[in-house]
């Protein structure tokens, strides 16, 4: 009895044949090696050319045949047809008519031989380098950062009696506790917490430190509380989003099942 | 097996023919040349 996973005979004969592939070749042209040798005593410079090309043109074809890319075939095809064709003209000097027909007869041949003998695959991609990604900072730090700035902004807030600051720290929380209830929601709101917080801080900052108010802060600060609510609406938005794709999913489920 | 013969009249010719055809046809335009230049 086969055991589970083993390969079969099949498989194995066609991993036998991938391993072997192509290597008949060489041994077809080996009589030019030994031709090399004399010609090359002989000093028959056109023939020794004849004889090199012949025995690294299907060389090349044999590499080309075992890479085993798309298209790999027909082009191993055309090299080995070359190599005959040369072989036959330089090395055997047999007249360019027996030479043409060497060539296509190869050509044939190989086609005839290879053609189907496997499945062509596609080269492999390239593999992709990547840079090892950064370590992510912990939700909870960043969210406990934002948390004591806003305490912070607070208390500086009620020392100062500013109620528009107060209003801000106000609406700022209220991100802050939908953040810590989804803190998957964090990149969406990272820009919000480093910027705006940031600058609202030093705004109190500099108030501490005595700066008076410009006129334009009253507004800014107006905006700021705008652009918190904004946020809170939109982090809402995507949570409804994704519920409403559960939902769907869920229906269509129950749907596909028969139950509805 | 076929893939590379399904669309041509090849494929009605069974597959350890064609093999054969095929080793005998680059044997005769590879393989004769290459023993000829030996004796040439």
């Amino acid at each position: 009895m086969e055991r589970a996973g083993a390969p079969g005979w099949g498989v194995m004969m066609q991993r036998f044949r991938d391993g072997i592939r192509g290597l008949g070749l060489p041994l077809l042209v080996a009589p030019l090696w030994f031709d090399l040798l004399i010609e090359m005593f002989s000093n028959r410079p056109s023939r020794i050319v004849g004889d090199a090309l012949g025995i690294g043109l299907v060389w090349l074809a044999v590499a080309m045949l075992r890479r085993g890319g798309a298209g790999d075939t027909r082009r191993a095809a055309a090299v080995v047809g070359l190599a005959a064709g040369l072989t036959a003209g330089l090395a055997a000097h047999v007249g360019w008519l027996p030479s043409v027909m060497a060539g296509f007869g190869a050509y044939v041949g190989m086609r005839l031989l290879y053609d189907g003998s496997f499945v062509e695959a596609p080269p492999p991609p390239e593999p992709i380098v990547e840079a090892p990604p950064a370590p992510p900072t912990p939700v909870s730090i960043v969210i406990g950062e934002a948390e004591a700035r806003l305490t912070r902004l607070r208390a500086t807030a009620a020392r100062l009696s500013a109620p528009s600051l107060t209003r801000v720290a106000d609406a700022m929380g209220a991100v802050l506790d939908d953040l810590r209830a989804r803190p998957d929601r964090l990149p969406l709101a990272r820009r919000f917490l480093v910027v705006h917080l940031d600058g609202v801080d030093r705004i109190a900052d500099r108030m501490v430190a005595g700066a008076e108010a410009p006129e334009t802060l009253g507004p800014l600060l107006g905006e700021l509380e705008r652009t918190a609510g904004e946020l809170r609406s939109h982090l809402r938005a995507e949570e409804n989003a994704a519920l409403e794709v559960q939902v769907k999913v869920l229906s269509d489920r129950l749907r596909e099942e028969g139950y509805r | 097996m076929l893939a590379g013969y399904d669309r041509t009249l090849l494929s009605v010719v069974p597959t350890p023919i064609r093999r054969m055809v095929g080793l005998w046809l680059l044997g005769l335009s590879l393989g004769l040349p290459a023993f000829m230049a030996v004796f040439r």
